[in-house]
């Protein structure tokens, strides 16, 4: 499992996953995860190139983005490939933090704008 | 030809989860599964381990795990030797409406029963064995 995030001229800090986010993918990335989410006002996770998913995934997620959520900021999940996204959609986690196939329309509800 | 496929036998411990993944994987691999057969397999174990590391320690160290996988049809039967637990007779994880209220845990049986066809379980000679079909 690799780690990458860069902030976008957005103003977006896109975190970038690679591999699998199973239980120890999840424990090798979750202080850092965690860390870059909660320091970052609006998130982007491309998660195009994750490969699988279970509940520890999840919880990795949902931790980032609750502790975002604190301090007002977003996180939108970015094109999660088919069974990974059918983990989020069939465990209720797409209707926690939103899912988007298309990157200006994440961009944009990390931002907020689509919100009103 | 409903033959058993292969078994793994391993303490319950984080470190038999590489090993577990590799073996799981490659078992996969042979009987040729359509992908999303293979995802299911995978999540299936990844759920089921997760539950005894976590109820297993319950019950002290040591606890062992036996896994089979059967084909003809897809099938993973997992059996420990911890605490009896039921995986079947545990309530439905509730969704949460939004963030603040969800729970960060509790999704993983949940996730079982929507990628399998069926779960049986029983105690047996000290043992737990779920069974789950994968269609």
């Amino acid at each position: 499992m690799e780690i990458n995030f860069a902030m976008q001229p957005s103003g977006v800090m896109m975190i970038t996953l690679v591999g699998r986010l199973d239980i120890q993918g999840a424990a090798r990335i979750d202080v850092q995860f965690s860390a870059v989410a909660a320091s970052s006002a609006a998130v982007v996770v491309d998660m195009g190139a994750v490969t699988f998913m279970a509940s520890m995934g999840l919880r990795t997620l949902l931790l980032a983005a609750k502790a975002m959520r604190g301090k007002a900021g977003r996180m939108v999940l970015y094109r999660p490939q088919g069974d990974v996204e059918a983990v989020l959609v069939t465990s209720g986690t797409s209707q926690l933090v939103p899912v988007s196939h298309d990157l200006a329309a994440a961009e944009q509800l990390a931002l907020g704008a689509a919100a009103g | 030809m409903a033959e058993p496929a292969a078994s793994l036998a391993f303490i319950a411990e984080p470190a038999a989860l590489d090993q577990l993944v590799a073996w799981t994987q490659g078992v996969a691999e042979r009987l040729a599964l359509a992908p999303s057969q293979a995802y299911a397999l995978d999540l299936c174990m990844e759920e089921m381990v997760a539950n005894i590391l976590l109820h297993g320690s319950l019950g002290g160290p040591g606890v062992g795990v036996w896994v089979t996988i059967a084909a003809d049809p897809l099938r993973l039967i997992v059996e420990d030797d911890g605490p009896a637990f039921d995986p079947c007779s545990q309530p439905e994880a509730e969704l949460a409406a939004d963030l603040d209220t969800s729970a960060i845990g509790g999704r993983g049986l949940a996730l079982v029963r929507r990628f399998s066809v069926s779960m049986a379980y029983r105690r047996e000679a000290g043992r737990n064995r779920v069974e789950i079909g994968l269609g």
